[in-house]
């Protein structure tokens, strides 16, 4: 598969600094995953079936960009058989009429052959992503697995409000589960997507039709063979592998849809909540881009800085919503912050994801890959300073350079769009009410990371930065029981934690009169 | 312009003072737009007229806000936003303007029941009774609620200290209809300002008046300039330029569906706010056979013909069980019958005119189809008097669920009898609808009362009562009836965002 790139594949790069990273090795001999693909249809009412019209579309190792498997490509009537079978399962049960311990069970025991599975469902997801098996296996998998146990506990606990009333009247409310939730994942955390979505929709008792990004359709389909072999009854979980505007839309537009959750760009989330209010008003929760800011303070041990810095921007190939995509240094730091971030990116190991020690591997696919080169090209035109990296590494697949540029102003676009890539952007900062002020100036608003020792300044910081989550001295902490969602135009909603809940269920309240009231 | 259905024209008990009402004792003060607490001309110099629905006369000339001065407002709202002070008082003080705005309320009672009523057509003893007194109430529901908005300390996995704070998310789109004008302005300004957050607020164009005024009393109480705007105008032309605003965070409809998803759109086109909708309602009350009829009639009767019928939640398909069926059917017609129509200002008078020229034609529109739709008018049908919007109380029997008066939102005094037999059959009727507001619930029989609350898909569920309102019951839509809910704790989250903060714990402690 040709490739179009900057620099025709040569590793000279433009002004002459694309060289030196220091594994690039690896990327002509690449390892064969040690895993079979088994799962390629869609998964309705309990069993897998082929797409409608028999349609399939490849699935690609980003390492390489060869095809990996076709998988049956579904449309507009299978989401119709999909949400047909949900319904059934909603409607007439058993799941939603289940007690709330038999749900958490069947969620426990899932956890369980997932971790039975760890192995191939970590090779599965590096060979369909090309994020580090490393990171696949020994980071993502058990947060999935914690994830599962965390919300299988929440079953039992969903409890409603007696409510006090004026007059005599006995007030309480149901939290009911709200229905058949549509649910629309992305492709840079396949696993872990499925487990933020189906989690906390399968705990209050909703049944599913879930849609995987047409790049990572695998692993949801086999953890969600998983689950039914954990007792999941039919109907309960239907995956769909598909597109964006024929799957996705029709899931998004059906009538018999309750509720959309979506992760994914904003422009394709503003088209979910226009298909959601055009057909029956679903309610729509929506996890979006960022451009997240990373504040390092004067007062900031400069090496630990650089290296959580790098870490907030480089993890996953820069293939993060809340990557931390603008890196503001403080001026007195800023010089000796800039070489060192340079000389970090330099040292950052990219090459075969499935080699051992690799930090980084390839962009999902030609078109970010090719989206992330124009960004570089647009920051080099800007006048932003390239300190290292800048071009494609190797010959084939969609390898990235880590890629640092300083002397980012805040209107050029690098520092304005998401990249969604290995590339960093370091701005200079003169004070606090400035560098709040800038950092604020954006239409996101979903993350930010604050670098200091300072309480008055991490409080005052963690006030006024407008995004849903501020790490202070720390980046990407994504236990269970924090809620993770955006401000402004980064979203609508909370996933994970207690808050999450609330997007799948309905309140309703129920008042009776007290006719001989007792002493209360 | 009007051709009457007039079957049955009969012996309504009162529709005295129709032709002669009583002139209201009160003047018309506020007509401006009220923008970072000054009453100002719309920017075009343009008004529009609002109307006395008891004759269709002109009560008074009201600046006419389009997108300029959506834009105007919403400036000042983002600038008392930004700038403070009011998102940075603390929540004491504006727990304490709340409560002195509840105050002034209360003094001024006589003078907004009047206006409520002059320019709604309410009974002003409602207006005057039970809906001022329930609007001072809410105020200082959400008053206390102000010092109370906490986050939580979260149980991290590792060595985290985790936290969430509740924040306002900023400045808040704000569109109230006309059926309950003060009640609306109350639900929807009482939780935005406890929370912190800042207010364009567009009235109804039917009914300016009392949203006015209470700002001003508000303004009075010592509410900051430009924490709460209002713009009186259109749809088309004011709301959707608010709800389209680039600058505005959140945004809170209460209307019809249709207009619901318009302004979903229209947010999800611009800038993604988050929505709360209130919408429309086809809401079952079910009359089990073990009822006390007198006592169902009773009240299924104000369950549909309370407000003129102009309720969201207006209990507007009545089941009744084929068991108790004829014998309710013969009283509820009885009921209507006896149901006191006329002037809302005369003491007595249970039902007023209907708000418009448009909502009384399209009710007389819906009665007619009722009648072509093979229902049975038993009493009513038709207008009432020569003047004003005035409708008969109406009752049809042998309702399908087909029929287009059993699957509409009528809006108006039209009551829909429909019989059924059993339990399992009630509940799939009831629930056959897109609407899911509410529904009244009448048995003395404990299974039932718990099944039926159960099984129905709507967001209340009134057993032996209905339109029962306090402040702490929430209140909203399943299906296409709404998103979120009103009232109670869980308006709170419609005016906050969360956010979560994470920092490490290099020298942990025991916990």
């Amino acid at each position: 598969m040709h490739v179009k790139t900057i620099n025709s594949g040569k590793n000279s790069g433009r002004n002459g600094i694309g060289k030196r990273f220091s594994t690039a090795a690896a990327l002509e001999d690449l390892i064969v995953p040690p895993v079979q693909i088994a799962y390629t249809q869609n998964l309705i009412d309990g069993k897998f079936v082929d797409a409608a019209s028999g349609k399939t579309f490849p699935t690609y190792d980003p390492r390489t960009g060869d095809v990996i498997a076709n998988v049956a490509e579904g449309d507009a009537e299978d989401i119709d058989r999909a949400v047909a079978a949900a319904r059934k399962a909603f409607d007439e049960g058993p799941w939603p009429k289940m007690t709330p311990y038999e749900r958490s069970r069947i969620m426990l025991r899932f956890a369980d052959l997932v971790e039975k599975h760890s192995e191939e469902l970590a090779a599965l997801e590096t060979w369909n992503n090309g994020k580090p098996h490393e990171q696949a296996a020994k980071s993502e998998l058990p947060m999935f697995i914690r994830l599962f146990h965390y919300y299988a506990g929440w079953a039992d606990k969903i409890h409603g409000l007696t409510v006090p009333a004026d007059g005599p009247h006995h007030v309480q409310t149901l939290h009911e589960p709200i229905g058949v939730a549509g649910q629309i994942i992305p492709w840079n955390f396949p696993l872990l997507m499925f487990a933020w979505k189906v989690g906390p929709a399968l705990a209050c008792g909703n049944t599913i039709v879930l849609k995987t990004a047409e790049q990572t359709p695998l692993t949801a389909l086999y953890v969600a063979k998983l689950f039914h072999e954990a007792g999941l009854p039919p109907g309960v979980l239907n995956i769909v592998s598909g597109y964006g505007p024929t799957a996705g839309a029709s899931l998004a537009s059906h009538m018999d849809v309750d509720k959309v959750a979506f992760t994914g760009s904003t422009d394709t989330g503003k088209i979910i909540l226009e298909l959601a209010a055009k057909s029956n008003l679903k309610p729509v929760t929506l996890e979006l881009g960022g451009k997240s800011p990373f504040i390092i303070c004067e007062d900031a041990d400069v090496d630990k800085a650089v290296e959580l810095a790098h870490f907030a921007l480089f993890f996953n190939q820069g293939q993060c919503c809340c990557a931390g995509s603008r890196t503001f240094v403080h001026e007195r730091v800023y010089d000796e912050f800039i070489e060192k971030a340079k000389a970090r990116a330099l040292r950052r190991v990219v090459g075969d994801p499935f080699r051992k020690g690799v930090e980084q591997g390839p962009q999902i696919d030609t078109e970010q890959f090719e989206k992330v080169l124009r960004y570089i090209r647009a920051g080099i035109e800007s006048n932003a300073t390239l300190e290292c990296g800048g071009d494609r590494l190797g010959t084939k697949g969609y390898f990235v350079q880590p890629t640092v540029f300083s002397n980012v102003m805040d209107d050029m676009l690098i520092a304005k769009d998401e990249i969604f890539g290995p590339v960093q952007s370091i701005l200079k900062f003169k004070d606090i009410d400035e560098v709040i002020r800038r950092a604020n100036n954006t239409r996101y608003g979903l993350a930010a990371g604050v670098f200091t020792k300072s309480v008055e300044t991490a409080n005052t910081l963690t006030r006024a930065l407008r995004a849903g989550t501020v790490w202070v001295n720390c980046f990407d902490v994504f236990d269970a029981a924090i809620p993770f969602g955006g401000y402004k135009m980064s979203g609508i909603g909370r996933e994970k934690g207690i808050y999450s809940l609330h997007n799948y269920l309905q309140v309703k309240a129920v008042v009776t009169p007290l006719k001989n009231p007792a002493w209360l | 312009r009007f051709c009457g259905v007039g079957r049955v024209v009969s012996g309504y008990s009162t529709s005295a003072g129709i032709e002669n009402p009583i002139n209201p004792s009160i003047k018309v003060h506020c007509t401006q737009l009220l923008i970072n607490g000054n009453f100002v001309d719309s920017a075009s110099g343009k008004t529009f007229p609002t109307y006395d629905p008891r004759t269709g006369d002109v009560i008074a000339h009201v600046a006419e806000g389009d997108a300029e001065d959506i834009d105007r407002a919403v400036y000042a709202a983002r600038k008392a936003f930004d700038e403070g002070p009011w998102p940075k008082m603390t929540a004491y003080e504006r727990s304490k303007v709340l409560f002195r705005f509840a105050d002034l309320l209360d003094k001024h009672i006589e003078e907004l029941a009047t206006l409520e009523t002059w320019d709604n057509g309410k009974p002003y003893e409602q207006s005057a009774k039970i809906e001022l007194p329930m609007i001072s109430r809410i105020i200082r529901y959400y008053a206390g609620w102000a010092d109370k908005i906490h986050g939580l300390t979260i149980p991290a996995d590792g060595p985290h200290l985790v936290q969430t704070i509740h924040e306002p998310i900023g400045v808040a789109g704000q569109i109230i209809p006309w059926n309950f004008p003060l009640l609306m302005f109350a639900w929807k300004v009482g939780p935005a300002l406890p929370c912190g957050c800042t207010i364009v607020l567009k009235s109804a164009e039917q009914t300016p008046l009392s949203a006015l005024y209470a700002a001003k009393l508000l303004h009075e109480a010592g509410l900051p300039p430009g924490v709460l705007n209002v713009v009186s105008g259109f749809g088309p032309t004011a709301g959707a330029a608010l709800a389209s605003h680039m600058d505005v965070d959140k945004l809170a409809f209460t209307g019809s569906s249709e207009t619901g998803k318009i302004v979903l759109e229209l947010a999800s086109k611009s800038n993604l706010k988050p929505v709360t909708l209130e919408l429309g309602g086809k809401s079952p009350f079910i009359v089990c056979k073990d009822a006390d009829v007198d006592k169902a009639v009773e009240l299924a009767h104000f369950a549909l013909f309370f407000n003129q019928g102009q309720c969201c939640s207006a209990g507007s398909r009545t089941y009744v069980h084929e068991d108790v069926h004829d014998e309710f059917i013969e009283k509820a017609k009885a009921r209507a019958l006896k149901r006191s129509v006329g002037d809302p200002f005369k003491a007595g008078v249970e039902q007023g005119p209907q708000i418009d020229s448009e909502q009384f034609e399209k009710i007389l529109r819906y009665i007619r189809s009722g009648i072509e739709g093979g229902a049975t008018l038993i009493t009513g049908g038709d207008r009432l008097g020569s003047k004003g919007f005035y409708i008969q109380p109406t009752v049809f029997t042998n309702v399908k669920e087909d029929m287009l008066i059993a699957q509409d939102e009528i809006f108006g005094p039209v009551q829909s009898i429909l019989k059924f037999r059993d339990m399992d059959e009630v509940i799939q009727r009831a629930n056959s609808t897109r609407y899911g507001l509410a529904a009244g619930v009448f048995t003395n029989d404990l299974d039932t009362a718990n099944t039926l609350s159960r099984a129905l898909k709507v967001g209340t569920v009134w057993i032996n009562c209905y339109d029962v309102f306090d402040a702490a019951i929430p209140f909203g839509g399943y299906k296409m009836s709404g998103q979120g809910r009103e009232k109670g704790v869980h308006c709170l989250s419609n005016y906050l965002q969360v956010k979560a903060i994470v920092a490490p714990l290099k020298n942990p402690a025991w916990i």
